[in-house]
């Protein structure tokens, strides 16, 4: 009996984390996304967003509009940068792509700088991670403070483990 | 002896007497059956690596490459914990112990459940005899009566009263 109530307690711990996965998952799944909820890292895109805000994305809108805000990742960059979408290009076409160009409100000049490979426009397909649907202030601190700490991760992670450890007390 | 208990907690209480409850059946001559138990973890796991391989994928070929997989993957997880929601309700009913007994060939399923805030175990005893009869009790135990002040389960006491729990419902018959 000893093993099985071990393997039950270990069983409410892998409860915890897959859980909370396959809740990260499946909201990915229906927004379309790899990243349905980013945390903003600069002040790029004050007041509207601060550092530290919850941003809630939604990718299943064909096109974009302009004053939209959008997340996108510059190819080979895994860093997400919030900003606005300042004009649209596409053709009548059906299924055509859109070209973008953005601007962070706070930021003096558009994002071509920031663009790969001397590009002049995003692709609204290929390069965006999502519109910007809703958001929470500040509770993003916790994820930055996380990655800008080695430790913090492996303790937030032994702390989820041990609670649910105790919990089956 | 074993760690005292606050017996002020009724949670901790109970879970001081759910693990003393194989061992008094064992001394009464009842041998457990972990049926329950294992499907119970078999689906159990089973959700923990649908999970673990949805997390793999996603890791080592990136998101985009495997959203197909993923579908099924998380599909898999609603139904998996949909089956499990329903054993645990239905099918477990939260029968803590069964067991059964080789002389008589009796099985016992043993229930429990308490009210908060409330010093009572409220035991379930339902014991189905070869020939298929069913015979229950459901019993109240004041938890004064078998664990002392400092927190400690005076395990003979309680041994002595699910036997004589048991010996009721044999008796009670017809």
């Amino acid at each position: 009996m000893n093993l099985r109530l071990e393997l039950a307690k270990f069983l409410n711990l892998c409860f915890v984390f897959a859980s909370a996965y396959m809740f990260w998952e499946t909201l990915s799944l229906v927004a379309n996304t790899h990243s349905p909820i980013v945390v903003v890292l600069s002040g790029s895109m004050e007041p509207a967003f601060q550092r530290g805000d919850i941003l809630f994305l939604w990718n299943r809108n064909e096109r974009v509009s302009v004053g939209d805000v959008v997340v996108y990742e510059v190819d080979g960059k895994n860093i997400p940068i919030v900003h606005r979408v300042l004009r649209e290009h596409h053709s009548q076409t059906v299924g055509s792509k859109q070209l973008l160009l953005t601007k962070g409100d706070n930021n003096a000049g558009n994002d071509i700088p920031l663009y790969a490979h001397k590009k002049t426009y995003l692709n609204r397909e290929n390069d965006l991670v999502g519109t910007v649907k809703g958001y929470f202030p500040q509770l993003g601190y916790i994820t930055i403070w996380v990655s800008e700490n080695k430790y913090a991760k492996i303790g937030l992670l032994g702390f989820l483990a041990l609670s649910s450890l105790i919990q089956g007390e | 002896m074993s760690k005292p208990v606050n017996v002020y907690s009724i949670g901790e209480v109970a879970q001081r007497l759910d693990d003393e409850v194989p061992i008094v059946f064992h001394r009464l001559g009842y041998k457990q059956s972990f049926k329950l138990i294992d499907t119970k973890l078999i689906i159990g796991y089973s959700i923990a690596v649908v999970a673990g391989i949805s997390f793999v994928l996603d890791k080592k070929l990136g998101h985009n490459n495997v959203i197909q997989y993923q579908r099924l993957l998380v599909a898999a997880y609603f139904i998996l914990s949909g089956v499990f929601w329903y054993f645990k309700k239905f099918i477990e009913k939260s029968i803590l112990y069964t067991g059964t007994n080789k002389e008589n060939n009796q099985t016992i399923n043993f229930k429990r459940d308490i009210k908060d805030g409330k010093p009572i175990y409220q035991t379930s005893f339902i014991i189905k005899s070869k020939d298929g009869e069913v015979k229950s009790s459901e019993v109240n135990l004041e938890i004064n009566k078998v664990f002392n002040e400092n927190g400690y389960l005076q395990t003979d006491l309680f041994f002595q009263w699910v036997k004589k729990q048991i010996e009721n419902i044999e008796s009670k018959k017809d």
